[in-house]
C-alpha cells in the first residue's frame, strides 16, 4: 500500500527530491560560506536565471523524448548578437531584441526540420547545428565580437523588484508557469504530453506528432536564446564560447529535476531546483577554489547519479 | 570467404570509396602539390588518428550503440603523454591504453549497470573525462619524447608507418568482426540486442566490450596526435567526436546497428582528411571549416541514412 | 523407442510448484508437470495464460520465483539461454528471434558456427551445410537470404532448423504452427513425429486444438496462470481442453447474437481499396454485424487494420460509410468519420504507459470539453471517473500510470477512451490478446451491446474461438486477399483453416 502511494507521487516525488537535495545544497553552502540569508540565496537564483530557462526547454525537449545539444551554442549566439545589435546604446533595444529573437527562432526551425523532415536524430542534428553556430560566429566576429549591453537594458539582471526580489528570477518564474500551464492544460500541451511520451500511440490516436516536435525545438531554441540575453545582461559583453557548457548543464539540470530520456515526463520545478542545483554546486566548487576542471567532472557525474538513482527506484 | 551478410556489409562501403577516389582525384587536380612526397606523408600521419578513433566508433555503432566521450578520451591521452613520456619512457604507452580503456569501461558500467542511454552515459563520460584531463594538463603544454616522433614519423621504410599501421589495424579489425564469433555477436546484437540475448549473446559483455575497444582506439588516436604535436592539448579532441560520427556513417554504417564494414568507415575518414587538407591548401580560414563540416555532417546523414534512424 | 509407460524410467523433465509474477502481477501460479523422453507434450492455454513465461523460465531467458526443476534427473536452474542450451534445452520462441541483419545460414549457426584452426568462421562451410539441414528438414529457403527478407512462416521454420541442429533433449516449440499454412503446419507435425522417434522430448504450444489432439501424447492446460489440466492421450477430449481453457462452457462467456443482421442497412463498405501493402480488397459490414477477418499471422491484417484507422490509408477504390464516399487520409480523418479502431499492440500502439490513466482515458473527450485550447480539469475528472465506473476498471487511483494495470485493465482503458464517442464502425484488431477471462467476457459483452446500438464491428482475430463465438460471418485472409467466406451456420474450426490456407477458387467470394 505505502508503494502504491509512493508510486502515485512518482512524478511529484522527483521534483520534492531534487528540491530537498537543493535544501541540502544550500545548507552546505551557507555553512561553508559561514552564514547567509534569503537574499544570499535570491542572489544565487538572479545569477542560475539563464541556466534555469534553459533548463526549462531541455526540459521540455526530454518530454519529446529528444535532446537539444545547440542550446549553448544558441545561448552564446544570442549574447553575441544582442551585444553587437545594441553597440552599448540603449536606444536600438527593440531592434536588438527583434534580431536576437528572430535568430533564435531560426535556430529552432532548422532543428526541428531536420529532425522531423528530414529525420535526423535529434542529438546528432543539434549537435551539427551547434557546430554550424560556433563556426559561423567565429567567422563573423574574427574571434573578438564586440558590443556592449547598455546599462538600462542590464537591470533585468541586476535589478531587484523593490530591492527584494531579482528581476531574472521573476522572468524565470513567469516562463516556468506559462510552460507548465501550457503542457499540463492545453489542448495543444497535452497532445505534446502524450507524443512525447508514446508517439505512436499518440499517431493512432489522430496527434500527428511532427508539427508539435518542430514546436519544441522553436520553444527550446527562443529559451536558450532568452537565456542567452540574460547571460549577456549578467556580463554585459560579449563572449566567445561562454554559453557552451549550459548544452550539457542543461541536460544534467533537467534529469536532477525528473525528466527522463524515454519522454512523457514534464516538471518545470523539478528543471529549476536542478539548475540551482547545478549552479549552486558550481558555486561550491568555486569557494572551495577547487580548479575548473572539478566542474566538467562534477557535471558528468551527477547525470550518471541522477539518472541511476530514477533507473534504480524504476526497477526497485 | 565473402559470403552471407561480409558481403553486403562490403556492399555499403562502395559510396565512401566513390567518395574518397572523387576527393583524391579532385585534390589533385586542384592542387598540384598534392601528390607530393611531403604532402603524402603529411596525410597519411593526419589520417592515422582519425582512422583509429573511428574505427572504435564504428564498433560502438555496430553494436548499435554510440561513443561521444572519443573526443574527450583523445585529451586525455595527449594530455597523458605530455606529462608522463618524458618520465616514464616507454611505459606510458600501455598506461595511456589501459586509460582508454577505462574510460570505456566507466561509459559501459554506466549503460549495463544503471541501464542509462547510451547517448547520454557517452556524454556524461565525455565530461569526467574532459574534467580529469583538466586536472592533469590544464592548458595546452607539456612534452612528448621525441623518440616517438622519430620512430613514428621519420623512419625510412618502404612503407611509411604511420599507413603501414592504420592497414594492419583495419586488417585486422575486419578479420575480427567479420570472421570471428565475437564480431559476428557484435553485429548480431546490434542488429537487434532482445533476439540476440534470446539467442545466447551476453548484452554485458558486447556492451563492455564495444567500449572498452573504442576507449583504447581512442587513447592510441590521442597518442598519435600528441606525438605529431609533440606536447599536449586538453581540448584537442573535441573536433573529433564528430568527425568519427560522421566517417562511420558516409562509410555505410547504420546508426541503427548491425549494418555496415569498418572499411568503408576507413575510407570516410581519408575522405574527411583529404577534405581537411583541401581547406588548408586553399588557405580557408578554419572557422568556415567547422561550418562546412557541420554541413558535410548533415549531408550525410541526410544522404546515408534515408529516415531509417531512430528517435533519440 | 523408450516405451512410455514404464515405470522405471524416470523422467527426462520434472516442473514442480513453479511460480512467476511479474511486479503485482502474478502470471504463473505453483504449476507442476513432469515429461519423459520421446513424448510429445502440448501445451495449451488463452493468450496471457502463462504459456510463453512457463517455456522462458524452462530455457533460462526468465527467471523463476518460487519451484524447482530437473533435467535428466540433476537439477536444472538455468540463468541464460546459454546455460540451457548447453544442458540440451532449445526453444523456439513464439517472438521470432532472428537477427535481421545476418543470413538465414549466419542464424541458425549463431554462436556456434564452425571455425578453422585460427579460430575464424568458415563462411561457405556454414552455408553449405544450412543448406543440407533445410533440405534434410524439407525447408525450402536459401541459406543467404537476410533475415530481414523473410516472411513469417520462413522465419519460423529458421528457427526451427536452427534449434534442431543443436539436436537437443528437449526442444520446445512455442506456437510454431500460428503463422503457417495447414500444409506447412502439417510438415511441421511430421517432424515432431519424427524427432519424437529418436528420443527427444518436445513441448509445443498450439492453439488449434486439432493439433493438440493429432500429436500430443500429454497435455497441459493453463488459464490465467494456473495448471487447470494434465491429461495423458486419450484421456481428454476436445471439450474437456475448452472447459478446462476458458473456465465454463463457451456458451456463456459469448453474447447472443440476432438472427439474421445482413438486412440491415450497409454501414461500411470497401471496393477495390488497397495500398502498397495490401492488394485491392472488397467487403462491406452492416448496421449491427460483426464481421470476422480470419486468417494466418501476417496475411494482410495488419495493413488492414492499418488503413482502416488511417495510419497506411488506403492509396486506390472506394470507401463508403453510410453510404457516403469518404476518404481515409489520416488518423484524424478516421477518428471524425466515426471509424474507432482498438489497435493489436495496447502497450505499443494503445496507451501512454507512463502517464496516469486519467490523461489516457480522456484524449478523445478533451477535444468536445476544451475552450479557446484550454482543457476544462473539471470536466476531464468528471469523464474519466464516469469511465471508470462504466468499465469497471481496477486501479488504485486515476492518477496511476496506466502501465501498471493488468492487460484486462489497461485493455478496458483503451476501449473506454475509443469509445467516448460511439462510433459507426468500431475496428478491433486482437481485442483480447494478453487479457484475462473474465475481462474478456466484459469485452465481450460489451461488443454485444454495440452491435445492438447499431455500431458495425470489423473484428480481426487469430483465436478462432473468439471469432466462431462473436461473428455473424467470417472471412478468411490469404496473402493480404480475401481467400474465403462463411457464415454462420457453417463456422468450424476446420473450414477456417481450410480456407485460410489458400484460395480454393470455388469458394472465392466477391462482396
Ligand atoms: N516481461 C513481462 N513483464 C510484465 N508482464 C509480462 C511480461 N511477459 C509477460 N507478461 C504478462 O504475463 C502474462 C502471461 O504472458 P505469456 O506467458 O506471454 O502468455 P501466453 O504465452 O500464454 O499467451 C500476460 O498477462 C502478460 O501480459
Ligand atoms: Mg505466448
Amino acid at each position: 500500500m505505502a508503494l502504491l502511494i509512493i508510486d502515485r507521487l512518482r512524478p511529484v516525488s522527483a521534483t520534492v527530491r531534487a528540491a530537498a537535495l537543493l535544501a541540502l545544497l544550500v545548507a552546505v553552502l551557507l555553512v561553508a560560506t559561514g552564514g547567509g540569508s534569503l537574499q544570499l540565496i535570491l542572489d544565487n537564483a538572479r545569477q542560475a536565471a539563464p541556466l534555469g530557462i534553459i533548463a526549462l526547454g531541455q526540459a521540455l525537449i526530454l518530454m519529446m523524448g529528444r535532446l537539444d545539444l545547440s542550446v549553448g551554442a544558441a545561448a552564446g549566439l544570442a549574447n553575441v548578437v544582442l551585444a553587437s545589435a545594441f553597440a552599448g546604446n540603449p536606444a536600438n533595444l527593440a531592434p536588438a531584441l527583434a534580431l536576437t529573437l528572430g535568430l533564435g527562432l531560426a535556430v529552432g526551425l532548422a532543428n526541428g526540420l531536420l529532425v522531423v523532415a528530414l529525420r535526423i536524430p535529434a542529438f546528432l542534428a543539434t549537435l551539427a547545428t551547434a557546430m554550424v553556430i560556433a563556426g559561423g560566429i567565429l567567422v563573423t566576429t574574427g574571434g573578438s565580437p564586440r558590443g556592449s549591453i547598455p546599462a538600462s537594458f542590464r537591470v533585468i539582471t541586476e535589478g531587484w523588484i523593490g530591492g527584494v526580489m531579482p528581476w531574472s528570477v521573476v522572468i524565470w518564474l513567469i516562463v516556468g508557469v506559462a510552460l507548465m500551464v501550457f503542457v499540463h492544460f492545453t489542448l495543444a500541451g497535452r497532445r505534446m504530453l502524450i507524443a512525447g511520451a508514446n508517439a505512436r500511440a499518440a499517431r493512432h490516436s489522430g496527434i500527428a506528432a511532427g508539427p508539435l516536435v518542430v514546436a519544441s525545438f522553436v520553444v527550446s531554441a527562443l529559451m536558450a536564446t532568452l537565456g542567452g540575453i540574460l547571460l549577456s545582461a549578467i556580463t554585459g559583453m560579449a563572449s566567445i564560447g561562454i554559453a557552451d557548457s549550459y548544452a550539457v548543464d542543461s541536460i544534467a539540470a533537467a534529469v536532477i529535476g525528473g525528466a527522463v530520456f524515454s519522454g512523457g515526463v514534464f516538471l518545470p520545478a523539478g528543471a529549476a531546483c536542478g539548475a540551482l542545483i547545478i549552479f549552486l554546486l558550481q558555486s561550491l566548487l568555486y569557494v572551495l577554489s577547487l580548479p575548473p576542471a572539478a566542474r566538467f567532472i562534477v557535471q558528468g557525474a551527477i547525470i550518471v547519479f541522477a539518472l541511476a538513482l530514477a533507473n534504480y527506484r524504476k526497477e526497485g | 570467404m565473402l559470403e552471407g551478410s561480409i558481403r553486403r556489409n562490403l556492399l555499403m562501403t562502395l559510396p565512401a570509396l566513390v567518395l574518397v577516389t572523387a576527393m583524391a582525384a579532385i585534390t589533385a587536380g586542384a592542387s598540384p602539390s598534392f601528390l607530393g612526397e611531403t604532402n603524402l606523408a603529411n596525410l597519411s600521419s593526419r589520417l592515422l588518428p582519425v582512422a583509429l578513433a573511428t574505427l572504435g566508433q564504428a564498433i560502438v555503432l555496430f553494436a548499435g550503440c554510440i561513443d561521444l566521450s572519443v573526443g574527450s578520451v583523445i585529451s586525455l591521452a595527449t594530455a597523458l603523454m605530455a606529462t608522463l613520456s618524458v618520465p616514464l619512457g616507454w611505459a606510458v604507452v600501455p598506461l595511456t591504453l589501459i586509460a582508454g580503456a577505462l574510460c570505456g569501461a566507466v561509459t559501459a558500467a554506466g549503460i549495463d549497470r544503471f541501464r542509462i542511454n547510451p547517448l547520454v552515459m557517452s556524454l556524461a563520460s565525455a565530461a569526467m573525462v574532459k574534467g580529469v584531463t583538466l586536472l592533469i594538463l590544464p592548458s595546452p603544454g607539456g612534452e612528448v619524447d621525441y623518440g616517438f616522433y622519430a620512430l613514428l614519423f621519420e623512419s625510412d621504410r618502404l612503407v611509411a608507418p604511420p599507413l603501414a599501421i592504420t592497414l594492419l589495424v583495419y586488417a585486422l579489425a575486419t578479420i575480427l568482426l567479420g570472421w570471428s564469433r565475437m564480431g559476428r555477436i557484435v553485429y548480431g546484437y546490434g542488429s537487434d540486442p532482445r533476439a540476440a540475448f534470446a539467442r545466447g549473446a551476453s548484452p554485458r559483455r558486447v556492451v563492455y566490450g564495444v567500449y572498452i575497444v573504442s576507449g583504447m582506439l581512442a587513447a592510441a588516436a590521442g597518442m598519435v596526435l600528441s606525438i605529431r604535436i609533440l606536447s599536449g592539448d586538453p581540448l584537442i579532441g573535441d573536433a573529433y567526436t564528430l568527425d568519427t560520427v560522421s566517417a562511420a556513417i558516409l562509410g555505410g554504417v547504420a546508426l541503427t546497428g548491425g549494418r555496415g564494414n569498418v572499411i568503408g568507415a576507413l575510407f570516410a575518414a581519408a575522405a574527411l582528411v583529404l577534405i581537411n587538407n583541401t581547406f588548408n591548401l586553399l588557405e580557408l580560414d578554419t572557422n568556415l571549416q567547422s561550418i562546412a563540416k557541420g554541413l558535410i555532417f548533415i549531408l550525410a546523414l541526410v544522404f546515408f541514412m534515408r529516415g531509417k534512424a531512430g528517435e533519440a | 523407442m523408450p516405451d512410455l509407460l514404464d515405470t522405471d524410467t524416470s523422467p527426462l523433465l520434472v516442473v514442480e510448484g513453479m511460480s512467476k509474477a511479474f511486479g503485482r502481477n502474478s502470471v504463473l501460479r505453483d504449476v507442476s508437470f513432469s515429461l519423459f523422453a520421446g513424448e510429445v507434450l502440448a501445451l495449451v492455454g488463452e493468450n496471457g495464460a502463462g504459456k510463453s513465461t512457463l517455456m522462458n523460465i524452462l530455457s533460462g531467458g526468465l527467471g523463476h520465483d518460487h519451484g524447482r526443476m530437473s533435467l535428466g534427473g540433476a537439477d536444472y536452474a538455468p540463468t541464460t539461454p546459454t546455460e540451457a542450451t548447453a544442458a540440451g534445452v532449445a526453444i523456439v520462441h513464439q517472438e521470432t528471434t532472428i537477427l535481421p541483419d545476418l543470413t538465414v545460414a549466419e542464424n541458425i549457426f549463431f554462436g556456434s558456427e564452425p571455425r578453422n584452426a585460427l579460430g575464424l568462421i568458415r563462411q561457405r562451410e556454414l552455408h553449405v551445410r544450412t543448406a543440407r539441414l533445410l533440405a534434410d528438414l524439407d525447408f525450402a529457403i536459401a541459406p543467404h537470404r537476410l533475415g530481414r527478407d523473410l516472411s513469417a512462416a520462413e522465419r519460423q521454420m529458421v528457427e526451427i532448423a536452427g534449434a534442431v541442429s543443436r539436436s537437443p533433449r528437449l526442444l520446445i516449440l512455442d506456437e510454431p504452427t500460428a503463422s503457417l499454412s495447414a500444409a506447412a503446419a502439417a510438415s511441421v507435425l511430421h517432424l515432431v513425429a519424427r524427432l519424437k522417434a529418436t528420443g527427444m522430448a518436445i513441448v509445443f504450444i498450439s492453439h488449434r486444438l486439432g493439433e493438440v489432439i493429432g500429436s500430443a501424447d500429454r497435455v497441459v492446460v493453463l488459464k490465467d496462470g494456473e495448471m487447470t489440466l494434465e491429461a495423458l492421450r486419450g484421456a481428454f477430449t476436445r471439450d474437456d481442453l475448452v472447459q478446462a481453457m476458458v473456465g465454463r462452457t463457451l456458451s456463456n462467456i459469448f453474447p447472443e447474437r440476432p438472427a439474421d443482421v445482413s438486412t440491415a442497412p450497409r454501414r461500411f463498405r470497401l471496393q477495390a481499396a488497397g495500398n502498397s501493402r495490401l492488394p485491392p480488397i472488397d467487403l462491406c459490414v452492416h448496421r449491427g454485424e460483426v464481421l470476422g477477418i480470419a486468417g494466418l499471422e501476417g496475411q494482410g491484417q495488419k495493413p488492414l487494420a492499418d488503413a482502416l484507422c488511417g495510419l497506411r490509408p488506403f492509396t486506390s477504390g472506394q470507401i463508403e460509410i453510410d453510404g457516403k464516399p469518404l476518404r481515409l487520409r489520416t488518423p484524424a480523418a478516421a477518428i471524425a468519420a466515426g471509424i474507432a479502431s482498438i489497435p493489436d499492440d495496447r502497450r505499443t500502439e494503445g496507451l501512454a504507459l507512463t502517464l496516469p490513466i486519467r490523461l489516457n482515458l480522456s484524449l478523445f473527450a478533451l477535444r468536445r470539453g476544451a475552450r479557446f485550447g484550454l482543457l476544462s480539469v473539471a470536466r476531464e475528472a468528471d469523464f474519466a471517473e464516469a469511465a471508470r465506473r462504466r468499465y469497471d476498471i481496477k486501479a488504485v487511483s486515476l492518477e496511476q500510470p496506466v502501465g501498471q494495470l493488468s492487460g484486462g485493465n489497461q485493455q478496458k482503458v483503451v476501449f473506454a477512451r475509443w469509445l467516448a464517442d460511439e462510433p459507426r464502425l468500431l475496428v478491433l484488431y486482437e481485442p483480447t490478446k494478453g487479457v484475462d477471462v473474465e475481462t474478456k467476457g466484459e469485452i465481450y459483452r460489451l461488443i454485444g451491446e454495440l452491435t445492438q446500438r447499431g455500431v458495425a464491428v470489423l473484428l480481426i482475430s487469430g483465436d478462432l474461438l473468439e471469432l466462431i463465438g462473436l461473428s455473424d460471418r467470417i472471412l478468411t485472409l490469404y496473402e493480404g486477399r480475401i481467400s474465403g467466406e462463411i457464415a454462420r451456420d457453417a463456422f468450424s474450426e476446420e473450414a477456417i483453416m481450410h480456407l485460410a490456407s489458400g484460395p480454393a477458387p470455388s469458394e472465392a467470394v466477391d462482396a
